[in-house]
């Protein structure tokens, strides 16, 4: 599902390298954690996984998607087979629950008829059935979040990818959303979670990508490979 | 994948439907969206409207203008004076030599004395004349020529021709008017067609500036959609399709306020053309006009919208 070799990230206006040859496989409806403390890389990973930056060095290959070559007419093609979730919801909030978790969906020119109703069975599997025509601002941040998750895998993606998506969220929350994820992971999806909280990744016995100054220092996901 | 269905499916009928309802959608959704902030439209389209409309308003003076040279040019004729010391008995003579010649189609002799009275009748100098011992009016010949006046190099050999021969003084050709009356109009052809440009250039400026803070108020909504997926020719859509609202919308009032101008010049004009004994008036844009003022409102915005978009989306 994901592979890279020898991938590295330099930003231009930084100078310093935020990856640097990252090396790493990670197999089809596997799901794990990418942790780490706060500036070792963790979201540049996942930029790269989602095809929002362009690494600088290395091969990285995603969802039978090479995203060296991928030209930006082919990306639209790749993000519909991803779904990616943010700290920070990036919900519309001049559109409804249902026109946010639809938009995947639209922009694939899905009918409008197939979208009401799958729009619905994946906000029932985030448990918000009844705030289809809500207002994402008169939810709380939790749902929100799980609004974000719907809009996520509404696509039905074969890759979730999630940057610290409980970030905001207090304990019991995120708990609630990594459950989520997983019941995903178990009808066969790939799910990358990004997270600084060690705690709750030793609760759920996952494998664990450590990075550290943009490097890999820990990664179960090769042990598990080998296995 | 969703969406698409293999060519000759039976689904494909039902693909093109999908495809009217999307554009539908999106045509209905960017119109409610301009009508959500009725002013800052409604500005944007009375520019639009003022920049078609001022041309417009020319370009059909113009064209009515044209239409009376066109008219003229049917009944042109050439004046021929004769030498005043000619006769009336030998302007005749030469009236008939001229009415054979190939390149004459008439010619008709007016004798000294009906110049006299014609003379008297548009002046009103009756008693000038008549205190005169002799008629100092010369007769002259109105000739109508076969050959097409508004042709220059064949009206002028004509005037050679009729100068050079014996007794003739001077030929006044109607034509040389029609001329300075092209002359003038191609000159305000010249004219409207740079103040269209430059006014076409402000439409599509203003939709562009328009569409530019639409596109900076949209950022997050159109960077979330490409990171869902959203082809380039998706998000473009919706400003595309703004830019055509724009565009035509622009195109009826400008037709309207066209109208209105003509309207409006038309009583002075009337009043003018009555002193010249002429029913003369400025017609309106007319069926192909109104079309056309519509479709360069139309292809302006489209082109305006077009513009910015490439420019500003793609670095979203
Ligand atoms: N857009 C950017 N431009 C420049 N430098 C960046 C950018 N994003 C991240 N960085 C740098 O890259 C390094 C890794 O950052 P990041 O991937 O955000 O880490 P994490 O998500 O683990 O906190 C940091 O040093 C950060 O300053
Ligand atoms: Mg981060």
């Amino acid at each position: 599902m994901i592979r890279l070799h020898k991938l590295s990230k330099r930003y231009p206006d930084t100078g310093g390298s935020a990856l640097s040859n990252l090396n790493m496989e990670i197999p089809s409806g596997a799901m794990g954690f990418v942790i780490g403390h706060s500036g070792a890389g963790k979201s540049s990973l996942l930029k790269l996984l989602a095809g929002i930056e362009k690494p600088s060095g290395g091969e990285i290959n995603v969802a039978g998607f090479d995203l060296t070559q991928i030209t930006h007419r082919e990306l639209p093609d790749f993000r519909r087979q991803i779904g990616v979730v943010f700290q920070e919801n990036r919900l519309l909030f001049d559109r409804s629950v249902a026109e946010n978790v639809g938009l995947p969906l639209e922009v694939c020119h899905v009918r409008s008829a197939d979208i009401e109703s799958r729009v619905r069975a994946a906000l029932e599997k985030v448990g918000l059935g009844q705030h289809f025509d809500a207002m994402p601002q008169q939810l709380s941040g939790g749902e929100q979040q799980r609004v974000s998750i719907a809009r996520a895998v509404v696509n039905r993606p074969s890759l979730i990818i999630a940057d610290e998506p409980t970030g905001n969220l207090d304990r019991k929350l995120a708990q609630d959303i990594m459950r989520l994820f997983w019941d995903f992971n178990r009808l066969g999806t790939t799910v990358l979670v990004a997270t600084h909280d060690v705690d709750m990744v030793a609760e759920m016995e996952m494998p664990i990508l450590e990075l550290q100054d943009g490097q890999i220092v820990h990664n179960q996901f090769s042990e598990a490979v080998v296995l | 994948m969703s969406g698409t269905s293999p060519l000759g499916d039976p689904a494909s009928g039902l693909e093109l439907q999908n495809f009217a309802e999307r554009q539908g959608r999106v045509l209905i959704t960017t119109a409610k969206r301009l009508m959500a902030t009725p002013l800052a439209t409604l500005l944007t389209i009375a520019v639009i409207a003022i920049s078609l409309a001022l041309p417009a308003t020319f370009f059909c003076s113009v064209i009515s203008l044209q239409d009376v040279g066109l008219s003229w040019r049917g009944n042109t004729v050439v004046t021929v004076y004769l030498e005043q010391s000619m006769d009336d008995a030998a302007g005749a003579v030469l009236t008939q030599e001229m009415a054979a010649r190939e390149d004459i189609r008439h010619a008709n002799h007016i004798s000294k004395e009906q110049a006299a009275a014609d003379f008297a009748q548009w002046t009103g100098f009756e008693e000038l004349l008549s205190s005169l011992d002799e008629n100092p009016l010369p007769g002259a010949i109105v000739i109508e020529p076969a050959i097409d006046l508004s042709d220059v190099k064949a009206a002028e050999s004509l005037a050679v021709n009729l100068l050079a021969i014996d007794g003739v003084e001077s030929a006044d050709m109607d034509v040389q008017w029609l001329e300075r009356l092209n002359a003038v109009l191609r000159l305000l052809n010249t004219g409207i067609a740079i103040v269209a440009s430059l006014l076409a250039i402000a439409v599509i400026i203003t939709i562009g500036n328009t569409l530019r803070l639409d596109v900076q108020a949209r950022r997050e909504e159109i960077a979330v959609a490409q990171l869902v997926g959203a082809s380039d020719n998706f998000v473009q859509k919706p400003f595309l399709f703004t830019g055509l609202l724009y565009g035509f919308v622009g195109g009826l009032l400008a037709a309207l306020l066209t109208t209105l101008a003509i309207a409006l010049l038309n009583s002075p004009v009337a009043a003018l053309a009555a002193e010249y004994q002429s029913s003369f008036r400025l017609s309106g844009l007319g069926v192909s006009g109104f079309f056309a003022l519509l479709a360069s409102g139309t292809l302006l915005g489209l082109c305006g919208a077009w513009l910015t978009v490439r420019q500003h989306i793609l670095r979203v």
